[in-house]
């Protein structure tokens, strides 16, 4: 079976960006390569597995953890067989070779499955962490884009405070899909979003980090999609969580200044370069890049998203 | 105000920054204060108390309305201390940020690493 949009989402989040196998158009939800395992789930190539990849989760584009364990409890059925034989040839002093060889070939295949069922698990994990990516290359001001990012929002913060991310997709698989495949499908219509240096974003753990902009400093980012040198080359302040950066917003001192909240992404790493402080009385965590950082940041960090 | 009272009113600001770091360090530092500067046309730059007042104070009538200060070093027998001026449009000295009350525009904070060498 052909479960690939999940294999394509891993690939489109991976360093090359480049979906492995096929391409789904999200309108649709078919996809635009022919299928390469052909005629498999139907006679038409262009449709992934039943047309709901979502009720089963297989990154790598082939069987289902649930298959997979299904299949190891057959093989070792069968393996408890063929030892069974085994003993009894043995206890007859007969030749043991040729059962010898079906219960190494049982063991070879079940260890194939482990490591598979393995990688499923860390994938799962790791589509956890390229939704959020994709949640943070949303960019676009218009009513379709916006819907879409909150339902997007919405249900991948469901899945985003759990530990174990395949349990989650066991007890919650079309939830997180529609987080993931709205996510996703924004991702390719979105116009504004950029592929190019992203990829060492995709690499590492980010973080998210928060600034609220005056009306002068939003027309620069709609206008460079970059946060830019001020004339007074102070540097600039941001956030580390949104409680705080709407504190910052909304508080009393700001009022006049009707400021907007916008929030990018980083690598984690990238925070060594700025000073981390503890603002009291304003934002709380944050941390402050001096001016002569902002094009580094500008260089690693995702698309700004305006909230 | 005058440069002279609001230099009076920056010198207690360091030395609140200091007392800060202090708690946090569990531990005196220099008092001796070298100044890493952001804003004003100035970025990241190490600078005298009495260099950073210059670029600090405005007029008596004017004034900009956030300036954060933490220390954030101690080097070589120094204190440096993190100073950045806002980028609010500066005012009347009502308007400054002045929370305690009496304080002006100095803002403190409170550095995550303060750096010992």
């Amino acid at each position: 079976m052909k479960k690939l949009f999940i294999g394509l989402l891993i690939s489109a989040w991976a360093a090359s960006f480049i979906p492995s196998q096929a391409y789904e158009d999200p309108e649709t939800g078919t996809f635009l390569t022919r299928d390469p395992a052909g005629m498999i789930d139907g006679p038409n190539e262009y449709t992934y597995v039943k047309q709901n990849p979502w009720t089963s989760f297989d990154p790598e584009g082939l069987e289902t953890k649930q298959e997979l364990q299904d299949d190891n409890r057959a093989l070792n059925t069968q393996r408890d067989f063929y030892n069974t034989e085994r003993q009894s040839l043995a206890r007859d002093k007969m030749p043991t070779k040729k059962v010898d060889d079906k219960i190494a070939g049982i063991d070879k295949n079940i260890s194939s499955n482990d490591k598979r069922i393995s990688n499923i698990e860390k994938t799962a994990k790791q589509i956890v962490k390229g939704t959020d990516l994709y949640l943070s290359v949303i960019v676009g001001d218009d009513s379709d884009t916006k819907k879409l990012r909150e339902t997007a929002k919405t249900n991948y913060d469901k899945a985003a405070n759990l530990d174990d991310a395949s349990d989650f997709y066991t007890k919650n698989k079309a939830s997180f899909a529609t987080a993931a495949y709205i996510t996703y499908g924004s991702y390719l219509l979105s116009p504004a979003v950029s592929l190019e240096g992203k990829a060492a974003l995709a690499a590492e753990e980010t973080t998210t980090i928060y600034r609220a902009v005056s009306s002068s400093e939003l027309n620069s980012i709609n206008a460079s999609r970059d946060f830019l040198s001020s004339p007074s080359m102070g540097g600039k302040y941001f956030a580390l969580t949104h409680e705080g950066v709407k504190n910052f917003a909304n508080s009393a001192f700001n009022a006049s200044e009707n400021m907007t909240i916008t929030s990018t992404r980083v690598p984690s790493s990238f925070l060594d370069n700025g000073t981390l402080f503890n603002d009291p009385g304003g934002a709380g965590a944050s941390v402050h890049f001096s001016d002569d950082f902002l094009p580094a940041l500008n260089q690693v960090k995702s698309p700004i998203v305006i909230h | 105000m005058e440069k002279n009272e609001f230099r009076l009113l920056f010198n207690k600001a360091l030395n609140q920054a200091v007392e800060q770091a202090e708690k946090k360090l569990g531990q005196t530092i220099p008092k001796k204060f070298t100044i890493e500067l952001h804003g004003a046309g100035v970025s990241k730059t190490l600078v005298d108390p009495e260099v950073a007042l210059d670029h600090i104070y405005l007029s008596p009538d004017s004034f900009y309305r956030i300036i954060d200060l933490s220390v954030i070093a101690v080097k070589e027998g120094e204190t440096i201390i993190f100073v950045r001026i806002s980028n609010h449009k500066p005012g009347r000295f009502e308007q400054t940020w002045n929370q305690p009350q009496g304080s002006g525009p100095f803002k403190q904070l409170l550095a995550e690493r303060i750096e010992i060498a």
